[in-house]
């Protein structure tokens, strides 16, 4: 099986671990629609996580479905 | 002023967003090229009155900044900064390295540069708050008057806008082709917003170091030069020119507002109505048979939008919503539609290009008129009803009232401000408008009880003053 660990207020991860550019570096989007910050939704679980190289956030945002709600941060 | 003076001032010009730009593209943090560029004028502000102006004010500028920004990187090299850096393509990292005079880049960093502050995913605020600070050069201070914002608040917003700049992975650069127009679109509604901020009637002046409505127009003519032919950029050109050229009438020596009717035509500027009709003539169709009423050299100038238009065609005259002028041209003896506005523009045009298309054939048809009783109404009243088609917008709908009462009367006017009071609640210039024209109806106790209505909505003192005027004025007839 594979897990993922969700690393909360500057918790330490075990080696390899990714840590998570602030809110503040944080783009939300919805349906295409861009917003800056983390999302902010009352009731929207969290459902995925994906990790990409790209070299801007353009192609990051390019590269998403039309329609959905995300959040890309920088992460390193 | 002292040649040490007015050499930092140009410098300051000049060289500001230049200088932000390239250091950006070298270093990747934007956040010390704006400290280091500051350090580097203050240096210059020590330096050359003792020293004597550099012959390359520019490079001596570079070097300074350059050597800021170095020092800092030093002295933050001990503890490695592990956040991203703002993102510069390697082919810009050596051109900015290698610039010596960074007069030899001009643009493409200024570009690149309003293209980051002006990103959708910055917010829209914190947007207009970084082209003003990194790309016009004006201070936090300055920033936080001409928005409306408290400094220590606007200073923990840009900082926080800084560091989204810095780290959040927008790049440095000029948008893929493929989405040029829409991130255009974002700009020009921030180079719109940062002009309008210029002028708040009733806010009393905000002193700058620069007049905000050139530096916007010159933005606009940096990118209209980079990016020629783009419909949205030659069109809020044309629309800023319009609104521009008044800028000398618009205040009596008290400092009150002059309302458009009342305002001298001979100390408009000519030239930039010109240009700015010419900008339009440049955007319809050839052979499309309109005369630009400007080409008449004879004709004094004039431009800005009627009653209520503040968030429309003219938003350096919102108290001018108030009082539509009663003298409208005959309609029978016009032409009912510029046929100018009915060409379809060449190429792919962005609805917000086609709105301040749209907003600057209006103030065309002001600023072309020789007097305020030649206005062109059935002409504007036309435009306005194409705009009012595009947005929907409620406000372009209060401003089309006053344009068809003057082409057509009061009572037509009076029938497009229906259901306006539940669109724009708590908004004066309705009743205000109303009231205008119910006067000019002869309905003189509507009139007055339409008076009192705006009279307990509005906020601003100078046309708090001039609605009284006109009730106690009523009174008497």
């Amino acid at each position: 099986m594979r897990f993922v660990v969700l690393a909360f207020d500057d918790a330490l991860l075990p080696a390899g671990g990714l840590t998570l550019g602030s809110v503040d570096t944080a783009t939300s989007v919805q349906d295409r629609t861009l917003r800056d910050g983390a999302f902010e939704g009352p009731t929207s679980a969290l459902t995925g996580i994906q990790v990409l190289d790209a070299p801007d956030l353009d192609v990051v945002l390019e590269s998403l479905p039309p329609t959905g709600t995300f959040e890309v941060r920088p992460a390193w | 002023m002292t040649p040490a003076d007015s050499a930092l001032a140009d410098a300051w010009r000049d060289h500001w967003s230049r200088l932000i730009g390239l250091l950006i593209g070298q270093f990747a943090r934007p956040d010390l090229a704006e400290d280091a560029v500051s350090d580097a004028f203050e240096s210059a502000a020590r330096h050359w009155p003792v020293d004597g102006v550099p012959t390359n004010t520019g490079a001596w500028l570079l070097t300074a900044a350059r050597r800021r920004v170095l020092d800092r990187l030093r002295s933050e090299a001990v503890q490695r900064r592990k956040e991203p850096l703002m993102v510069v393509d390697d082919e810009m990292r050596a051109a900015a390295a290698a610039a010596v005079d960074p007069g030899a880049h001009v643009a493409d960093e200024q570009l690149r540069l309003i293209f980051a502050c002006c990103h959708p995913a910055i917010a829209p605020d914190d947007r207009v708050a970084l082209t003003l600070r990194f790309v016009v050069g004006l201070t936090t201070t300055e920033i936080g008057r001409l928005l409306l914002v408290q400094e220590s608040t606007m200073a923990a917003r840009l900082t926080r806008a800084k560091k989204r700049l810095a780290s959040s992975g927008i790049p440095f650069a000029t948008p893929a082709a493929a989405r040029l127009d829409e991130r255009l679109d974002v700009v020009a509604t921030v180079v719109y917003l940062a002009f309008t901020s210029g002028y708040h009637p009733g806010e009393g002046a905000v002193p700058l170091r620069v007049d905000l409505g050139d530096e916007a127009i010159r933005l606009l003519r940096v990118l209209d030069g980079l990016l020629p032919g783009r419909a949205v950029v030659r069109a809020l050109l044309a629309l800023l020119l319009l609104q521009h050229s008044r800028r000398d009438t618009r205040l009596d020596t008290a400092g009150a507002l002059v309302l458009l009717p009342d305002q001298d035509r001979s100390r408009w500027h000519r030239d930039e109505i010109a240009e700015g009709v010419a900008l339009l003539e440049s955007l319809a169709a050839r052979g499309a048979g309109w005369t630009a009423p400007a080409s008449d050299a004879a004709a004094p100038a004039g431009r800005s939008a009627p009653a209520g238009a503040t968030a429309t065609a003219d938003p350096t005259d919102s108290a001018d919503s108030s009082a539509p002028s009663g003298r409208g041209a005959d309609p029978a003896a016009r032409e009912p539609a510029s046929p100018l506005a009915d060409a379809p523009a060449p190429g792919h045009q962005t609805r917000l290009a086609t709105e301040y298309r749209l907003q600057a054939l209006i103030a065309a048809e002001h600023a072309t008129a020789p007097t305020s009783a030649d206005t062109r109404w059935p002409v504007i009243a036309n435009l306005y009803a194409q705009l009012e088609a595009l947005t929907g917008s409620p406000v372009v709908r209060l401003a089309r009232a006053v344009a068809v009462s003057e082409a057509s009367g009061p009572e037509a006017g009076l029938q497009l401000l229906e259901g306006l009071d539940d669109a724009l609640p708590r908004h004066h210039r309705v009743p205000a408008v109303r009231a205008e024209l119910l006067a000019r109806a002869g309905h003189r106790e509507a009139a007055a009880d339409a008076y009192r209505a705006a009279l307990s909505l509005v906020t601003n003192p100078t046309e708090r003053t001039y609605l009284q005027s006109r009730l106690t004025s009523l009174g008497r007839r």
